[in-house]
């Protein structure tokens, strides 16, 4: 759907409209918030509200640059006011503001690094089955290799080998990309 | 295991041990070293860090249900949830009640018995053989009949009575009508409603009813007190044998997958998986490997054993061995 489109008829309320920009975004923005809040409930519940929020003050929508970059950036600054009013000494938070002005250029580096994260899912999606399983345990699970040698009754060798070999595939898909984000 | 030899070579897997944390101090503290006069392996390390740490949070992409959330998101903005019902037609649909009262139904069938349904003109049969059947009734309830069901009523139907006698499974949307209540006869049980809709499915032992939509009462005739009270999106199971209810349960919505034609599941095992395929379609499952791992969120078409299987594979690149032989669907590595 074309920009300007999108945004006429996210203005004018269609349901459509509203859950094409959601499911397109939203696993990204959720990722994007729990980067800072390190809790991802919280990051969820952000991220749903700015939904509701853009729907409620439709009528005044004024987006100019990106659709993207707007998401990105109110979730950010959604997630920066929740961290000031819980009063957590947050590091990120300190330094955002302090570096406000380097918050576009940080934003950039940002969606760059959630395209390398998505595209590692995929490619992890892509593993051989067992590697994959093996990887996924190890990764998603925070289990040991010991761990999962017991687990799948294999041996830890086993483990390990499969641990290499999904290391050895990503890194070789993913080489490019890891380096155009490396300064994040 | 060898793990407090001296390491010989950076190779791959030495590099791997050492991201999992398999390696001792000592190990670490001489990879380290080495790496660091090495410029090519300190890249080499550099990445396969940064694709270590980043694989442990992209695990979170995996616990978002987009469209789960998003159904949230819909009903916050007030969109409603799918066609737009009148606000009045939809709060009286909230308050149906449905009553499923065991045993009244004998006498029909009894009745029904006597005049041999199938040569009484009064009486009109309609059967659903190996398509679904949609049928709007004189009410304009619709009825959708599932594959090798039959429902049966007679010419006053609307009139006098909302009285249905069901073989089978059949997907009810009932028109409302609190003068008439509209009866379903199950075997020995009746279903009783004025105006909701539902899923009824009839098996050898048990009937089990699926609310869609409205307030449903469901209870023994003889025994009022033994009863549950399902609101939609509920579904219970009556034993026909030791006439007792399960505890009320999340609709399951694979249930009207014969309807919908839909299967679709999110983060079940593919144990889970498996097992509802092969028992939707009356398949038995043989398992030769253990299938713990869970899978992502996919819609399945529900039209046939094999272009199900077809899609699954597709859609989350499966590389198990599936066998069909006879009846029996056959998983192994």
């Amino acid at each position: 759907m074309q920009h300007d489109i999108l945004i006429k008829q996210l203005r004018e309320g269609h349901e459509k409209a509203y859950e094409l920009l959601f499911k397109t975004y939203y696993s990204d923005l959720v990722i994007h918030a729990n980067r800072y809040l390190y809790d991802f409930e919280s990051a969820r519940e952000i991220v749903q509200d700015l939904f509701v929020s853009i729907y409620e003050k439709r009528y005044n929508l004024d987006i100019n640059s990106s659709i993207k970059g707007y998401l990105y950036r109110s979730v950010q600054n959604r997630c920066i006011n929740f961290i000031h009013a819980q009063k957590t000494k947050n590091k990120y938070a300190e330094y955002v503001k302090e570096h406000s002005s380097d918050i576009e250029n940080q934003l950039e580096k940002e969606i760059h690094a959630s395209q390398l994260e998505k595209a590692l899912l995929n490619a992890i999606g892509e593993l051989p089955p067992k590697c994959r399983m093996i990887f996924k345990m190890n990764r998603f699970e925070g289990l040991s290799n010991g761990d999962i040698a017991e687990r799948l009754e294999l041996s830890k060798r086993t483990v390990e080998t499969q641990i290499t070999k999904a290391l050895k595939i990503l890194r070789n898909k993913l080489q490019p990309l890891i380096n155009e984000t490396a300064t994040i | 295991m060898k793990e407090d030899k001296y390491i010989n070579s950076i190779n791959d897997e030495t590099l791997a041990k050492y991201l999992s944390g398999e390696l001792d101090e000592k190990q670490i503290e001489q990879i380290e070293s080495e790496i660091m006069k090495n410029a090519e392996k300190e890249q080499e390390m550099r990445e396969l860090s940064q694709l270590w740490e980043k694989a442990a949070r992209v695990g979170d992409y995996e616990k978002i249900n987009v469209d789960a959330d998003w159904t949230a998101v819909k009903t916050r903005m007030g969109f409603r949830k799918s066609k737009k019902i009148p606000f009045v037609k939809y709060f009286a649909r909230i308050a149906a009640i449905l009553v499923l009262a065991i045993g009244l139904a004998y006498l029909l069938n009894q009745v029904m018995d006597k005049v041999n349904v199938a040569e009484q003109s009064s009486f009109i049969k309609l059967a659903a053989k190996d398509e679904l059947r949609e049928v709007v009734l004189p009410d304009k309830t619709i009825v959708t009949l599932n594959r090798n069901s039959s429902l049966t009523y007679n010419d006053n139907y609307g009139l006098e009575n909302r009285d249905i006698i069901l073989a089978g499974e059949a997907f009810f949307d009932v028109e409302r009508n609190e003068d008439i209540p509209f009866k379903v006869f199950v075997d020995n049980s009746v279903v009783e409603v004025l105006g909701t809709s539902f899923n009824i499915h009839q098996s050898k032992n048990n009937i089990k009813v699926g609310v869609v939509s409205g307030h449903v009462l469901v209870y023994e005739s003889d025994k009022k007190d033994n009863h549950v009270d399902l609101v939609k999106d509920e579904q219970t199971l009556y034993n026909k044998s030791t006439h007792e209810f399960s505890a009320k349960d999340a609709l399951d919505e694979n249930s009207i997958a014969w309807k919908t034609g839909i299967l679709s599941f999110d983060g079940e095992s593919f144990e889970f998986v498996f097992e509802t395929i092969a028992e939707f379609f009356g398949y038995d499952l043989q398992l030769n490997i253990s299938l713990n791992e869970k899978i992502s969120q996919v819609n399945l078409p529900a039209s046939s054993l094999n272009e199900t299987l077809e899609n699954l594979e597709s859609t989350i690149k499966l590389e198990y061995n599936m066998e069909i032989k006879g009846k029996k669907l056959i998983i192994s590595d």
